[in-house]
């Protein structure tokens, strides 16, 4: 009965799949390969609707409740052109939002837009199921923080993980230095109320490059910056009709180092965390971590960053072995020593801003939401959400299994390997 | 309309807590209570496009990703793009020599100039296209990995199913305590299961190591950068599935479809408002504003200095009733009280000490004493009855539906006047077309108090009113709470019944709050 089957295959309501980031959202359906919309997590302001407030910027519950309750309605209603109770809904959440955060965004759902089931994603899983693979290094390069979240055989070693606060808010806040500094045609004077976030984070987007490991090496000594060859033309930058502003070529490339501070005995870097990351991890799954490398997020999307970013690790790695004596730590070193690593980095089906949002939109296609979703009943009786880190979730023995199951990808008893 | 009825003035208490003016309440002709946007269910009714006000059947909106068909953005400024026209000498089929006009299309944005030539693509020969748009390239991938997990899951769900089986039958024997307490979706993981072997992904994302990945070549060193051409954020996340650097990759894109709403009561699950299908038409089906149920009530004079704690002051508020029976307004003490369920009795409405959603004005919302009837009453009144009822048990149920159903929002406001209530009702008859444009129109005689009605038309009346403030801080703006109580005549139960029932005639409360400093412009 073909007709029969397209009256089916209209009235099948896909999932919606959000992923309500700390700079950005990304909405869409479950099965589609792309979100609809990618909006910055904003509402407009109370009292002046031409200004925005971040969601992140909440006083309290409250106000968070209100803020995402307007936020999900622009969502609904201007960009996904569904009604709100029809559907499932995946969240693609951060592993360490706060409770605050979790609880109230679930009241909004529940409560307030009447969402049947929710299914909770940890971002991070989200992210490796988008490589189709179960093994992966996340690197998570987000708005406040970087993290790297070892997952083997769908398992997150989550004692293993490393965070910095090397997101794309330190990157855009040391641009901003270097902005200022290397300003051909305006004292710093008149630039600095010029240099709004947006203007930072469009000069970033479009002229910041990861520069080559070998000019890096001279950057990071100002003496020998002049002798960089060819040195990179200053560019002009139209801020408002009224403001051209033009700046240093050089800032182009010295700004993503702020992710390569190796030496820096104070600093923190990209490729140390990764290292120090695997480092940790059980020694028979670094190799096979060290060539999974994922990246996710939307800031290391900076041209040349993955190659450099291999190149930086392999550097580090070879010097171990020769043990060089400016190294922190013995240990580290003494893990390293013996046999060599390959790095390897992952090339998802889609860009790296979008790989949690795709993996939740995996998620939402499949049985998981009806397996693992929360519904509104669980929600109403409990007032909890199911989650790694309530204590709640994890006092009685069926209960556990939960725990256990959100932290698998493929499933409590299916995808868990035989050692846990 | 934001002076003729004062949105800053003259706020409605809506049954969840929102404070709004009474062009923005609904009133719920069934429940007989107030609702606003916050409180109501929001539904999608149509969609439609903004720029050639085309429907479209939802059916059809979701297949087609909810974009219009006809209509392009442009990828650089999001206006719309039109189509323009170019004719090209081409030579004849037939003959090579002679040359015939042929008319080609491409696309091309008004606003910043942006053409579909610029994008590479070439002159169509139809006015509808077809012009490439941004797609995946590894959308067959998606789909590999996204089979791979749905077979996964249903994996887990078998293996789920045949637990249960078995867990039901220890259930009946009554041997495991705490088992059927948890949630059915919960259950510990199957050993059998567990030592099977996963089957092989279909696609694996492929990984890349140093010989994969090039370092940046030297034309990005050597080359002047252009901003223009570069693309900015917004840009590139208008095409989520390609993200272009350079602006030449930019596409054009179908513009994305608008929806009408429609808005349902939660309470009884009603319409509230639903808009015509067409999407040129800017009428509704149903429409129930507070504006055509509820009396209007507006602030005539305000305090014309400033009201010191513990002083009395008169004021003059204008009514009016927009309905067409005959209305009786009596005034009150203010006397909203949030909904609130009594803690014990159930766990699933919230907790108000906890849960207290958005802050609006400066102090909290503070009650005054003398506050202990309930927040609104309906009594019905019958025909053989006069005067006020008790309350009946039909409206407790409505309330308690009202905590569960109804999102609460307790905007905080600072109310720090209280009315001196007049004896007398004010009567006011049904609103008469005819007699807005008619200056003549003879004024009904209700022998009123000239000390509380100084002025009377037709179906609107003016009140002098006495104030007190409050022996509170004085240096918040004075804020008048009060409560009217009013006739309203309930035409839907006649109509529901086939004319079976009488119009019912109900005593209705609305709590508003007048900000008294406020000059009516
Ligand atoms: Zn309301
Ligand atoms: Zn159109
Ligand atoms: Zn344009
Ligand atoms: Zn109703």
């Amino acid at each position: 009965m073909p007709l029969y089957e397209g009256i089916g295959l209209i009235n099948e309501k896909h999932p919606v799949v959000l992923e309500i980031g700390q700079a950005f959202t990304k909405a869409g359906f479950a099965g589609e390969s792309a979100p609809r919309c990618f909006i910055p997590s904003t509402v407009p302001c109370k009292d002046n609707p031409t200004q925005v407030r971040k969601l992140i910027d909440y006083q309290d519950e409250s106000d968070l409740y209100q803020m995402l309750v307007d936020f999900l309605n622009t969502i609904y209603f201007k960009h996904l052109l569904v009604t709100p109770k029809d559907r499932k809904v995946a969240i693609v959440e951060s592993l360490f939002c706060t409770s605050q955060w979790r609880h109230t965004l679930a009241k909004v759902l529940y409560l307030h837009y009447e969402i049947l089931t929710v299914l909770w994603i940890p971002s991070h899983l989200a992210a490796v199921c988008s490589t189709g693979s179960d093994t992966a290094l996340v690197v998570d390069v987000g708005y406040s923080e970087a993290l790297v979240l070892p997952v083997v055989n769908g398992v997150t070693l989550l004692s293993h993980v490393q965070s910095q606060d090397l997101g794309s808010k330190t990157f855009d806040e040391n641009l901003k230095i270097l902005l200022l500094e290397n300003c051909t045609n305006k004292s710093k004077e008149e630039l600095e109320p010029l240099l709004t976030p947006e203007v930072i984070e469009d000069i970033r987007l479009r002229a910041c490059f990861v520069t080559k490991i070998r000019r890096a090496q001279l950057l990071s000594d100002p003496s020998f910056a002049p002798n960089l060859d060819p040195q990179l033309k200053p560019f002009k930058y139209e801020i408002d009709g009224d403001n051209f502003v033009e700046f240093e070529g050089i800032l182009r490339e010295q700004a993503a180092e702020v992710w390569f501070k190796n030496k820096d005995p104070e600093g923190s870097s990209l490729p140390y965390m990764i290292l120090d990351c695997l480092a940790s991890c059980p020694i028979d799954t670094r190799k096979k971590l060290a060539s999974s490398i994922l990246i996710a997020g939307g800031t290391p999307m900076l041209p040349g960053f993955k190659a450099r970013l291999v190149r930086e690790l392999k550097k580090i790695e070879s010097e171990l072995g020769e043990t060089k004596p400016d190294f922190k730590d013995e240990k580290f070193t003494e893990k390293f020593r013996n046999g060599t690593y390959e790095f390897r980095i992952f090339s998802c089906p889609i860009k790296e801003n979008c790989v949690n949002w795709l993996g939740g939109a995996l998620y939402g296609a499949s049985e998981a939401v009806n397996l693992r979703g929360v519904t509104k009943e669980f929600f109403m009786k409990n007032e909890i959400v199911p989650d790694w880190c309530n204590p709640g979730c994890n006092s009685v023995t069926g209960i556990v299994g939960v725990s256990n199951a959100a932290s698998s990808p493929f499933g409590s008893g299916v995808g868990l390997p035989k050692g846990l | 309309m934001s002076h003729l009825f004062q949105l800053d003035t003259v706020k409605y208490v809506c049954c969840c807590g929102s404070l709004k003016p009474i062009c923005n309440v609904y009133f719920c002709r069934h429940c007989l209570r107030l609702r606003c946007h916050y409180c109501v269910s929001h539904e999608v009714d149509s969609h439609y496009c903004g720029n050639c006000s085309e429907n479209m059947p939802s059916a059809e909106a979701k297949q087609k990703r909810n974009r219009c068909g006809t209509c392009y953005d442009c990828p650089s400024c999001k206006q719309t793009l039109s189509i323009r026209a170019t004719t090209i000498q081409v030579p004849l089929e037939d003959e090579p020599e002679k040359l015939v006009a042929k008319k080609l299309y491409y696309l091309a944005c008004g606003f910043c100039r942006w053409t579909s030539r610029d994008a590479g693509l070439p002159d169509s020969q139809n006015t509808s296209g077809p012009w490439a748009e941004p797609e995946n390239p590894l959308a067959q991938q998606i789909i590999e990995i996204s089979d791979y997990f749905r077979m996964l899951a249903i994996r887990e769900k078998n293996s789920k199913d045949k637990k249960f089986v078995q867990k039901s039958k220890y259930l009946a024997a009554g041997r495991h305590g705490v088992a059927h307490l948890l949630p059915r979706r919960y259950p510990v993981s199957v050993p059998e299961e567990m030592s099977k072997p996963l089957p092989t992904p279909l696609y694996l994302a492929p990984t890349e190591g140093m010989e994969d990945l090039p370092e940046l070549s030297d034309d990005v060193y050597e080359d002047e950068l252009i901003i223009p051409k570069v693309t900015s954020l917004t840009q590139r996340l208008r095409q989520l599935e390609t993200q272009p650097r350079e602006t030449s990759k930019l596409l054009p894109t179908h513009k994305q479809l608008l929806v009408k709403r429609s808005l349902r009561c939660r309470v009884c699950e009603r319409n509230i408002s639903k808009p015509e299908y067409s999407p040129v038409s800017i009428k509704f089906k149903i429409q129930l504003n507070a504006y055509f149920h509820v009396p209007q009530i507006r602030l005539m004079t305000p305090l014309n200095e400033p009201l010191v704690p513990g002083r009395k002051a008169r004021i003059v508020l204008r009514l009016a009733n927009p309905t067409q029976f005959p209305t009786a307004i009596r005034f009150l003490p203010f006397s909203f009280v949030p909904l609130q369920k009594d803690g014990s009795t159930d766990k699933r409405a919230l907790d108000a000490g906890k849960f207290d959603p958005t802050r609006e004005s400066s102090t909290d919302h503070s009650l005054p004493s003398h506050t202990l009837t309930p927040t609104t009453s309906i009594t019905f009144i019958t025909p053989s009855m006069t005067g006020g009822g008790t309350l009946g048990s039909g409206e407790s149920t409505q309330i308690m539906k009202e905590i569960h159903v109804l999102p609460r929002r307790s905007e905080r406001f600072s109310q720090n006047c209280d009315v001196i209530p007049p004896a007398d009702e004010i009567v006011l008859p049904p609103r008469d077309e005819t007699s807005d444009f008619d200056d003549f129109a003879e004024t009904p005689d209700f022998n009123d108090d000239p000390k509380l009605v100084p002025w009377r038309k037709a179906n609107k009346a003016a009140v002098y009113l006495d104030v007190i403030r409050q022996l509170t801080d004085g240096s918040e703006p004075p804020v008048l709470g009060i409560t009217i109580e009013y006739d309203y005549v309930n035409t839907i139960v006649a109509l529901e019944s086939k004319g079976v029932q009488e119009p019912q005639k109900v005593r209705l409360q609305a709590h508003l709050l007048i900000a008294l400093d406020r000059i009516p412009s």
